[in-house]
């Protein structure tokens, strides 16, 4: 795991090397001396080849010197990610628990009626949501809803001079903000879990237990509650573990098209004026929690699956 | 290679079960997947004849009567801010967004297929140093960098969004290629293949690589659509295809602000896109389905 993630910092580091010189739009500015542009660059490593600024770099993040943002007027990297992690899991716990509680019975319904209408109409919407490209989805929820009705705002996070109002008003009018992107990242993730669910079910209700547990004249309710829901949640399960990585960096679309300041749109900002040490710290979180997203799902596949052991 | 009929029918008919033809025939019952094959065989024709066909050119703006005119009989889509014919760009757009689809899909599988291919044959070192780089490259977080990388790399074509999904694009594909190597490696055409002093890389190209592509062409068909939409988001967000040359995604690009009062402009190119996308996903469902050994019968 170690030279895994050695290996993702020194891969992302390389990509971000690429964007250039952060202070090169500066020279072009006749109110900054280039003395100063000079010292900056200095200051920040640029005036050294990639892999010293790296070096300097990696050591100092690992020593747990997390450093300040280049621009945003030199804050702390931590301070800036808390702020954005904040908006980011606002929205992405709500979209995964919606599309979690809604789209696994279905799925799981879907299985046990399989072939029927209510399985194929729901067969339709997760296609229909899979397919969906999101950005657009977003557009036309922000033109019906939006624009045409005037009913939700079509970006931000708060209505601006709020934050004085009570709280019970606060908490409505940010309800209000969330509710057209989060539509739009549940509907994408209800597919797959839909597909995934209904997948897992029918694999297990072919099971010969599940035919013994009928052939013993088990009641049907005990027989798929009991005996095929059980083994089917494995891999949904697990599939949660995979999920988590993204409840923390965000939807970099979503957010950019409606606004949200949250994890995705920081990074790219970040990455995208060459801010390294805000955009490393982002990435590098988020390549962490996709590693242990992994580690953990296989750990709690392990857990929840008897049959499975790791010496 | 000929193949030995090994059943009555076959010898009756004279017509030898192979894998492929099985996976046709079952393919044919799949009826959404077929419906899908006819409608994205009709979208790739549209757009590979419909420019030649249209009255008028992709580029050609219009006077400035025709500016932003809604849908109508001279326009069936309506034009855009500088007058172009909407239903034009649509089917010029639907080629670039196509041929990003397939190309990127098919450079990223020849990273894969040569990574997984010879990690999964040679072993060992190889194999570990591989699949380090492989682990490492899934662990990076994919949109991000997409952004980034298409932003730095110099150029407005086409051909750069397709390096830049490729290159983050191939990791899922070469571990499944390198698995089906693993145990292929062991089967005894190869072991006969070798003691005859067939050659280690026409072992790997000619015996091996094509028993191990069935798995990988049900991801490569969801891909393609899952490509689309990538460049469409790339391009929406001004990092892929540059305008003049248009793409269903840089159609979008003045969505947000057509939105209020031009709403055709914003139509036309996500249906256009989920359509195809829809699709190529219910194509690549009829495969897994037709291909899924536990369905054989």
């Amino acid at each position: 795991m170690i030279p895994l993630f050695i290996g993702v910092a020194l891969v992302t580091f390389f990509v971000l090397s690429l964007v250039g010189d952060p202070f090169k739009e500066m020279l072009l500015n006749p109110r900054i001396k280039p003395e100063d542009v000079e010292r900056l660059r200095h200051a920040w490593g640029f005036d050294r080849p990639v892999y010293i600024r790296f070096f300097k770099w990696f050591w100092s993040m690992i020593t747990g010197n997390w450093g300040v943002s280049i621009f945003a007027g030199g804050k702390p990297v931590t301070e800036l990610i808390g702020i954005a992690i904040k908006y980011t899991l606002r929205f992405s716990i709500a979209a995964l628990v919606i599309s979690f509680v809604i789209a696994v019975p279905i799925g799981i319904y879907s299985a046990l009626h399989q072939y029927t209408f209510f399985d194929y109409f729901f067969t339709f919407i997760a296609f229909f949501g899979m397919s969906m490209p999101t950005f657009w989805f977003g557009f036309i929820l922000m033109m019906i809803f939006g624009v045409r009705l005037g009913w939700l705002p079509i970006g931000g996070v708060m209505t601006p001079g709020i934050e004085t109002a009570p709280f019970w008003a606060r908490f409505l009018d940010q309800l209000k903000y969330m509710i057209l992107p989060v539509t739009v990242l549940s509907l994408f993730d209800m597919g797959s879990w839909m597909r995934y669910a209904r997948s897992s079910m029918l694999e297990v209700i072919k099971q010969d237990y599940v035919r013994t547990a009928r052939a013993k004249g088990l009641p049907e309710r005990t027989v798929i509650f009991k005996h095929a829901l059980r083994n089917a949640l494995i891999p949904i399960i697990t599939l949660l573990g995979l999920s988590l990585p993204a409840v923390i960096s965000g939807a970099t679309i979503t957010e950019t098209i409606f606004s949200i300041p949250g994890m995705g749109r920081l990074t790219v900002q970040a990455m995208l004026s060459n801010d390294y040490p805000v955009a490393m710290v982002c990435l590098i979180l988020e390549s962490t929690l996709l590693i242990i997203g992994n580690l953990i799902a296989d750990l709690l596949y392990a857990v929840v699956d008897p049959r499975i052991r790791y010496s | 290679m000929a193949v030995e009929a090994t059943k009555v029918e076959e010898v009756l008919t004279g017509r030898v079960e192979t894998y492929w033809y099985l996976v046709g025939k079952r393919l044919k019952k799949h009826k959404l997947a077929m419906i899908s094959l006819v409608v994205l065989i009709f979208i790739i024709l549209a757009c590979v004849i419909g420019p030649y066909l249209s009255p008028y050119h992709v580029a050609a703006l219009g006077s400035t009567e025709e500016v932003m005119q809604p849908p109508s009989l001279k326009h069936p889509l309506g034009t855009d801010e500088l007058g172009r014919d909407v239903l034009t760009r649509l089917l010029y757009g639907g080629r670039i967004s196509l041929l990003v689809g397939f190309s990127s899909v098919f450079s990223a599988l020849v990273i894969g297929i040569i990574v997984g291919a010879y990690a999964g044959y040679y072993g060992g070192i190889l194999d570990t140093l591989l699949m380090r780089f492989t682990d490492i490259m899934f662990s990076i977080p994919v949109m991000p960098l997409l952004i980034v990388l298409s932003a730095v790399i110099p150029g407005s074509g086409v051909w750069k969004i397709v390096l830049v999904i490729a290159i983050f694009g191939w990791m899922t594909d070469a571990r499944i290629i390198r698995g089906m190597f693993l145990s292929l490696r062991e089967n005894e055409y190869v072991e006969a293949a070798r003691a005859i002093g067939v050659s280690n890389n026409r072992i790997i190209w000619r015996h091996i690589l094509p028993n191990s592509l069935a798995p990988i062409i049900v991801s490569a068909t969801l891909n393609v659509g899952g490509n689309i939409i990538y460049e469409a988001a790339l391009s929406f967000l001004g990092f892929g295809v540059m305008p003049p040359t248009p793409s269903w995604g840089n159609m979008l690009q003045n969505a947000e602000y057509a939105m209020a009062i031009a709403p055709w402009l914003v139509w036309s190119p996500g249906i256009a896109m989920f359509i195809t996308v829809l699709a190529f996903n219910y194509l690549g469902d009829g495969l897994r389905d037709a291909m899924d050994p536990r369905l054989y019968r």
